[in-house]
Formats: structure tokens, C-alpha cells, sequence
């Protein structure tokens, strides 16, 4: 757990991200497909940060501060991060890919259909994907961010415990497995914060995963997988 | 002071679009243009035909009256209102009311509900996706509803003139209807139209985080509008009086 993970694994190394809220400071150089871990450095608690990052009004310009350096968008699978109520579910799935028009339409179709059926198994697709999004469930809208996420150009792919709280047991393991393996086979990254551990390990993420902590410049704790 | 900044915030939103053109190359911002071509261009055509019947039908009784029967003299005074003026002007304070009233709240809602942080996040810029579409439909849309609404309302006056046993419809018409005032009036009507959602947009991004910061930013926007409308509308015709009195 104390080696460096600034070598990349795989592939080409994304620029060197610097994540930074109010006085919570990161450096670190992520490669793809790999998954990281942030923890809260110390003397800051885990929920402090994440109202930094993530939460809410006081805490949103702050954010966003440091998301354009994770590269081109990248998918966050966090509260506050919703669908578009003014377009349908395919449209909320596949805007990303419209915009940044990365893609082919007949791969991002096949992909869909694939993970519908392990996200939302016995579900008839091209109902449940023209539905408008204020006719979706929670669980419902909870799978059409996370196949936004999966379908989307960015790189990393943030995802906080409390997300996928609300989930059954079942659910959070056959979510997160999809999650890792897709994140891997795209050569993207995952991150997420130190308490979505335990659901990670849950749903067996790292069995063939080897392990590795850095302390980032002195100024935080980044875990590798 | 507020309302003047509001109003400089639609300008420089409207001033800087031009060069957020480029977006248009991209699927998804063309669907949504499409979208609202869709709702401002063709959905507004009713109201803005039977803003235009009502007023011609008013106009032309009341002139008719004040002119005595006068037919070409009614179409006169009416085309010259409808074109400098009215046309332009109406289809701007139809729009704010239909339109620009509709883009405050959705703006405001996505901002309340957290899908304009959700956009920044997925890497889609706003004033790209959002806001160029809406004003770009607007300031396409201005000059064909400018258009329908003149139509109508002289069409209107001519069938009072014709009742009232005016001459053949025809020879007014083409002696009353001047190429370049239609077209001056149709790029007033651009101008205005892109103008006033431009400060819907300005008005609806802007708003708070609450829910009930939602029928805020809507009345606003409206009011906001409707002012710069009207401060536009005077500031050309300054302008162009000015112009006139130095030529």
C-alpha cells in the first residue's frame, strides 16, 4: 500500500490531475483503466470533503473548479448529478456521446442493450428508454446515469458510496462489477471515495486487483488499483 | 440598477453567440435548435396570427373612422405603423410572453435541479448547449412570425376597407407595401427576438438554488425583457431620427 501509482499501468497517461476544494489540494498523475482512491487527507473527515466536492449549493463552484481537468468530461455517479428532465431516457443515456460525437451509433446500441439486461433484467428496452425521465424510479434513474456514465468520452468515472446506497445488496454488487469491468475494458478510470470500499470489496472489484497507496506530494492519499 | 445590469448581461450574451456558432456542428446542439425552432417559429404561429387579425381589425376600424373612409389612406397609416413599428415590436412582446417566459422557467428548473451542474460535469458548456439554440431559434424564428403577424393584420385591414367599399384590394396593397420596409422590419424583428431570450436566459441561469427561486427568475425575466424590448425599440428610433436629421 505505499508505492507510487503515478506510473501508468496501461496505456497513455492522462495529464497530471489536480483536484482542488476550497483547502483540500491533490496531485497525481492517473492512468487509464485503472481504479483510484481518494481519501479525505488528514484532519478533513470523509464528509466534509464529499460536501466539498460534491454536495449542493455552497459547495458547487467549488467542484466544478476541478472538474475540466479530468479530461473532457468525466462521468460522476455522485448526488446532486441527475437527468435532464427535459428529454427522454435515450436521450439523457446518449447525450454525451451526441455532444462529444464519439462512438459508433450501432456499437453504443449493442452496449445499451446489454447492459439494460443486467441493469434492468426482464425490462422491455425501447419502452423503458423513451420513457420521460419524470415517469423513472429511483433505481430506474440511478441505471440511466450509470449507462450515461458507461456511455460517455471522459476518462474517469467518480463514483460515491452514498450514490449507490439506496440499492439492494444485489444490485450494488452486479453495478459495481459492471462498472469496473466496463471502466477497464474502456482503458477509463474509476475513482471513488475511500467509504465506497466496503461495497467495492463486496462485490469482488479487486480479487485480481493489486493494491497500491501514495501519499500525493504531501498533500493526500491516493490508493491505486 | 439591478434591471440595467440584467439587460447588459442579454447584450453581451447576444454579442458574444456569434462565436459559439461552431457548436451547431454538433449533433446534439442541432437537435435541440431544432426543438426550439419547432416550439418558438411554428408553435407561437396562432398567437402571433391572432395578435395580427385583432390588431388590423382594430387599427383599420379606427382609422377608418379618423379618416373618413379613406381606404388608401387607412392601409397607409397601417403599413406604416405595422412595418416601423408594430410588427417588430408585437411579435418581441409575443415572444417574451410565450417563449421567453417558457426558457426562464426551464433554465431556472435545471438550475434548481441540479442539471445544469450535471451538464458542466458531462464536459457540455451551457451557453452551448442551452443557450446558443434558444436564441439562435429565436432570432430565426423573429423575422417569419414579424412576417405572419403583418400578413394577418393587413389582411384584417383589408377586408374592414373592402366592407366598407374600399378599393380593389390589389392596387392599395401594391401601392402601400414597400420591399424595403418589410425587410427593415423582419432584422428589427431578429434583433429584438434574439434580444429578449437572450435575457430570459441570462435571467433563468442566474437564478437561485431553491424552488421558489423558479417563479421568480420566470417574472423577472419577463419584466426584464419587456423593458429591454421597449429600451431597444426607443433607442433605435432615436437613432434612426437622428440619422434622418444629420442626412
Amino acid at each position: 500500500m505505499d508505492s507510487c501509482c503515478c506510473s501508468p499501468a496501461r496505456g497513455l497517461p492522462l495529464p497530471e490531475l489536480r483536484l482542488s476544494a476550497g483547502l483540500v489540494q491533490w496531485q497525481a498523475q492517473v492512468a487509464r483503466g485503472r481504479c483510484y482512491l481518494f481519501a479525505a487527507p488528514s484532519g478533513i473527515a470523509a464528509t466534509s470533503l464529499r460536501q466539498r466536492l460534491l454536495d449542493g449549493q455552497t459547495t458547487a463552484d467549488s467542484s466544478l473548479r476541478w472538474l475540466p481537468p479530468l479530461a473532457n468530461g468525466s462521468a460522476l455517479l455522485a448526488p446532486g448529478i441527475t437527468l435532464l428532465s427535459n428529454l427522454q431516457v435515450w436521450e439523457n443515456i446518449l447525450l454525451p456521446q451526441a455532444y462529444h460525437g464519439h462512438g459508433l451509433p450501432q456499437e453504443a446500441e449493442r452496449n445499451l442493450r446489454r447492459w439494460l439486461s443486467l441493469l434492468r433484467p426482464g425490462e422491455e428496452p425501447s419502452s423503458w428508454l423513451h420513457r420521460p425521465v419524470a415517469r423513472l424510479g429511483d433505481t430506474e434513474r440511478r441505471a440511466a446515469l450509470l449507462m450515461r456514465a458507461l456511455m460517455g468520452p471522459g476518462l474517469i468515472i467518480l463514483l460515491t458510496a452514498d450514490w449507490l446506497a439506496p440499492l439492494s445488496a444485489e444490485q450494488q454488487r452486479v453495478w459495481v462489477q459492471l462498472l469496473v469491468a466496463e471502466s477497464q475494458t474502456q482503458h477509463r478510470s474509476l475513482l471513488y471515495l475511500e467509504d465506497t470500499l466496503p461495497v467495492m470489496a463486496e462485490a469482488g472489484a479487486f480479487t485480481a486487483l493489486q493494491w497500491t497507496r501514495t501519499q500525493a506530494e504531501g498533500m493526500g492519499n491516493v490508493a491505486a488499483a | 440598477m439591478q434591471i440595467f445590469h440584467n439587460i447588459l448581461d442579454g447584450l453581451y450574451l447576444l454579442l458574444t453567440l456569434p462565436g459559439r456558432l461552431g457548436a451547431l456542428r454538433r449533433q446534439a446542439v442541432r437537435m435541440v435548435l431544432l426543438r426550439q425552432l419547432l416550439f418558438t417559429g411554428w408553435q407561437s404561429l396562432p398567437m402571433v396570427l391572432m395578435v395580427g387579425t385583432a390588431i388590423g381589425l382594430i387599427l383599420a376600424v379606427q382609422l377608418q373612422g379618423f379618416l373618413g373612409g379613406n381606404s388608401i389612406g387607412t392601409l397607409k397609416a397601417l403599413n406604416t405603423a405595422l412595418f416601423l413599428e408594430l410588427g417588430p415590436l408585437l411579435t418581441g412582446i409575443v415572444l417574451v410572453a410565450r417563449s421567453g417566459s417558457a426558457v426562464a422557467t426551464e433554465l431556472a428548473s435545471m438550475r434548481v435541479n441540479g442539471e445544469i451542474r450535471t451538464l458542466e460535469s458531462l464536459g457540455i458548456p451551457v451557453q452551448d448547449y442551452l443557450v446558443l439554440p434558444r436564441v439562435l431559434a429565436a432570432v430565426l424564428s423573429g423575422p417569419c412570425l414579424c412576417l405572419y403577424l403583418q400578413v394577418a393584420a393587413l389582411g384584417a385591414a383589408a377586408l374592414v376597407v373592402l366592407a366598407n367599399g374600399g378599393q380593389a384590394l390589389g392596387s392599395v396593397l401594391s401601392e402601400v407595401l414597400s420591399v424595403p420596409d418589410v425587410l427593415l422590419s423582419m432584422l428589427k424583428a431578429a434583433l429584438f427576438a434574439g434580444w429578449v431570450i437572450a435575457i430570459t436566459c441570462t435571467m433563468g441561469l442566474s437564478a437561485g438554488f431553491a424552488q421558489a427561486a423558479v417563479p421568480v427568475a420566470a417574472s423577472r425575466a419577463v419584466t426584464v425583457s419587456m423593458l429591454g424590448l421597449f429600451a431597444l425599440d426607443g433607442l433605435l428610433l432615436l437613432f434612426s431620427r437622428a440619422g434622418a436629421a444629420l442626412a
